[in-house]
C-alpha cells in the first residue's frame, strides 16, 4: 500500500521545492495541475501546453500503454509498486527528446476518497 | 448539446479506463511472467510477474528495452535453436505458436530457476508481436524430486524381496515330483512376480524422466542399422522387419537414445501382441515422410472388439489405464504403463506417439504410430519417399 499518511501538503512543498528540482502535480484522473519553473527549464513544457493534458503526455509515447494501465489500476486496487521510492523513467520533452530521469511520485487521498499524484524527477543527464 | 457529448465521452472513458484497470489486475495477478514484443525485439507490454523476473521492479521500466539487453536464454531441451531465434533479431518472429524448458541469464548476473516458456505470435493489423510466457517450474519439480525420491526408495524395497520370491518359485519349479496342477500354479505366480518386476522397472524410468529428460543417452543416430538390430533381437518371436533396405539407401538421422527407442519399440510390440487376436499377425510399416521431414513407425495389430472412442483411445496413453485384455491364460497381463512410458521417451525426442483405431469386417485394427522428426545433418539424404515394409 501507498504511504498515504507521510504525504502531505507540507510534504509537497518540501518537494517543490527540494533542489530545485522538476515537480509535477496532477489530480486522481491523472490531468497534470501544476507544474514548477525547474520543470519548463528542464523538459522544455509550458503550462499552457502541460496542465489539462494527461500525465502520459510527459512518457515517451511507448510507454503510455504501460502508465494507463498502471494508473487504471491503481484507481481500482489503489495498490501501486511505483510509489514513494525512486523509479528510472524516461521522460518526454516537448520537443520530442526523451531524458532519463529519476521518479520518486507520491500519492495522497482526499478526505472525499479521490486521489492526487505528485513526483519529483532527477534528470540522469547533466542539464544545464 | 455540447455538454452532454462531453458527459457521453466522459463516461465512457471512466469505462474504459475500468476496463482497462481490470484487465491490468488480472494480468499481475498472474503468476506466469507475460511480454509482448516486436520483431525488433522490444518489449510493448509486460505484466508484474515480468517485470519480477526480470528487473525486479515495474512493468514500465519494462516498456521499450531490447529483450536480450535483460536476459539472455538458455534452453533446457534437446533442439533449442527455435528458442535462441526468439531473441535473435536477424530472424523473423515466428508464426507458429512453440514452447520449451529455459533458464534466464538475467541482466544483473543472476540465473533464473527452469522455466516453461511458451510462445504465440500475436498478429494486429500494423504490425506483427510476438506473446511470451514464463511458467516457474520449480514448484512442480520439488513435487517431482519428492515422488521420484519415494519411487526410488520404494523400488529398491521391492526388488529384494520379489529375487528372493523368484528364486524360491524357480527352485520349487525344479522338483521333478511336482504334480501338473501345482507346476501349473507355480508358472502363473512366475508370470505374476514377473509383471510386478516389469511394474517396477517401468514406474522407476517413468518417474525419473518426468524430473530429468536428459538422463537420456540423446545423440544423432542413424535408424536404419536401429531398426536392423531391434528386428534381429526378435527372430526368436519370429517376428521379423521385411524389407527394412527399401526404406532408403540413403541414412535417416534422427535424435535419440538409441537404447530407449530399442525399450519404446518392444513396449508397442508387446502390446500390440497383447492386445491383438492371435490370428492375424502384427504389422509394422515404417514410412519417410520428406515433406513433413519425419520418420514414422506404425506397429499394427487386429482386435476382436469394436473400435473405442477418440478419448479412450487417448487415456491408452495415460498410466494404468488400460484396454479390454483378452486372458487366455498364456498372457501376462499388462501392468498399464507400457504406452506411458513409451510416450515419454518418445516426447523428449520431440516426436509423438499416438494411437488409432479403424474398424474390420471381423473386429477392428489398432495402430500405434510413433513419428520422429528427422535430423537437419549433413548425412541425411532424401531417400525415397513413403517408402515401407510391411511384416509379419
Amino acid at each position: 500500500m501507498p504511504s498515504q499518511e507521510v504525504w502531505t501538503e507540507e510534504r509537497i512543498q518540501v518537494l517543490r521545492e527540494q533542489e530545485n528540482l522538476p515537480f509535477v502535480r496532477a489530480d486522481s484522473a491523472g490531468i497534470v495541475q501544476e507544474i514548477n519553473h525547474r520543470f519548463h527549464e528542464v523538459y522544455g513544457w509550458s503550462d499552457d501546453e502541460l496542465i489539462g493534458e494527461s500525465l502520459g503526455l510527459i512518457l515517451p509515447p511507448s510507454f503510455r500503454d504501460s502508465h494507463h494501465a498502471g494508473f487504471a489500476r491503481f484507481k481500482l486496487t489503489e495498490v501501486s509498486k511505483v510509489l514513494n521510492h525512486p523509479l528510472k523513467l524516461a521522460t518526454y520533452c516537448s520537443d520530442g527528446r526523451a531524458i532519463d530521469s529519476e521518479h520518486f511520485i507520491v500519492a495522497e487521498k482526499k478526505e472525499d476518497g479521490s486521489w492526487s499524484f505528485a513526483a519529483t524527477l532527477r534528470p540522469l543527464v547533466s542539464i544545464t | 448539446m455540447s455538454q452532454s457529448v462531453n458527459s457521453s465521452e466522459n463516461a465512457l472513458i471512466q469505462q474504459l479506463r475500468q476496463s482497462l484497470g481490470m484487465l491490468q489486475v488480472a494480468f499481475d495477478a498472474a503468476t506466469e511472467a507475460m511480454l509482448i514484443i516486436d520483431a525488433e525485439r522490444q518489449v510493448h507490454w509486460a505484466n508484474q510477474a515480468a517485470a519480477d523476473l526480470l528487473l525486479g521492479g515495474v512493468p514500465i521500466q519494462l516498456a521499450n528495452r531490447k529483450l536480450d539487453e535483460l536476459m539472455a536464454l538458455k534452453p533446457e531441451q534437446v533442439d533449442g535453436h527455435p528458442m535462441l531465434a526468439l531473441l535473435d533479431r536477424r530472424y523473423p518472429l515466428p508464426n507458429a505458436s512453440g514452447d520449451g524448458r529455459c533458464r534466464l541469464a538475467l541482466s544483473d548476473g543472476g540465473r533464473s530457476a527452469s522455466l516453461w516458456l511458451r510462445w504465440r505470435p500475436v498478429e494486429l493489423i500494423q504490425a506483427q508481436f510476438l506473446l511470451l510466457t514464463f511458467r516457474d517450474l520449480s514448484p512442480d519439480e520439488q513435487a517431482l524430486i519428492q515422488q521420484q525420491r519415494f519411487m526410488t526408495d520404494l523400488t529398491h524395497e521391492l526388488r529384494t524381496p520379489l529375487a528372493i520370491v523368484n528364486g524360491n518359485l524357480q527352485r520349487l519349479s525344479r522338483f521333478k515330483d511336482l504334480p501338473s496342477a501345482a507346476r501349473s500354479r507355480l508358472a502363473m505366480v512366475g508370470e505374476e512376480v514377473d509383471r510386478i518386476r516389469r511394474l517396477i522397472d517401468h514406474l522407476s524410468l517413468l518417474t525419473s524422466l518426468k524430473v530429468d529428460p536428459a538422463l537420456l543417452a540423446f545423440g544423432e543416430h542413424d535408424l536404419r542399422p536401429l531398426l536392423k538390430r531391434w528386428s534381429e533381437a526378435l527372430d526368436d518371436q519370429a517376428i521379423g522387419l521385411d524389407g527394412l533396405d527399401q526404406l532408403q539407401s540413403t541414412a535417416c538421422m534422427v535424435g535419440l537414445d538409441p537404447n530407449a527407442l530399442l525399450l519404446v519399440l518392444d513396449l508397442l510390440l508387446d502390446n500390440a501382441l497383447r492386445y491383438g487376436d492371435g490370428s492375424h499377425p502384427i504389422q509394422i510399416q515404417l514410412r519417410r515422410l520428406d515433406q513433413q521431414n519425419c520418420v514414422q513407425i506404425a506397429i499394427k495389430n487386429h482386435g476382436t472388439g469394436v473400435p473405442v472412442s477418440e478419448s479412450m483411445l487417448k487415456s491408452w496413453l495415460n498410466p494404468f489405464i488400460r484396454g479390454g485384455l483378452r486372458r487366455d491364460g498364456r498372457q501376462v497381463e499388462g501392468a498399464g504403463l507400457g504406452l506411458a512410458l513409451a510416450r515419454e521417451l518418445v516426447m523428449a525426442w520431440k516426436g509423438t506417439l499416438a494411437l488409432e483405431q479403424s474398424a474390420l469386417m471381423d473386429g477392428s485394427l489398432t495402430t500405434a504410430l510413433l513419428t520422429l522428426p528427422i535430423s537437419q545433418s549433413a548425412g541425411n539424404g532424401g531417400g525415397p519417399v513413403d517408402a515401407q515394409t510391411d511384416r509379419v
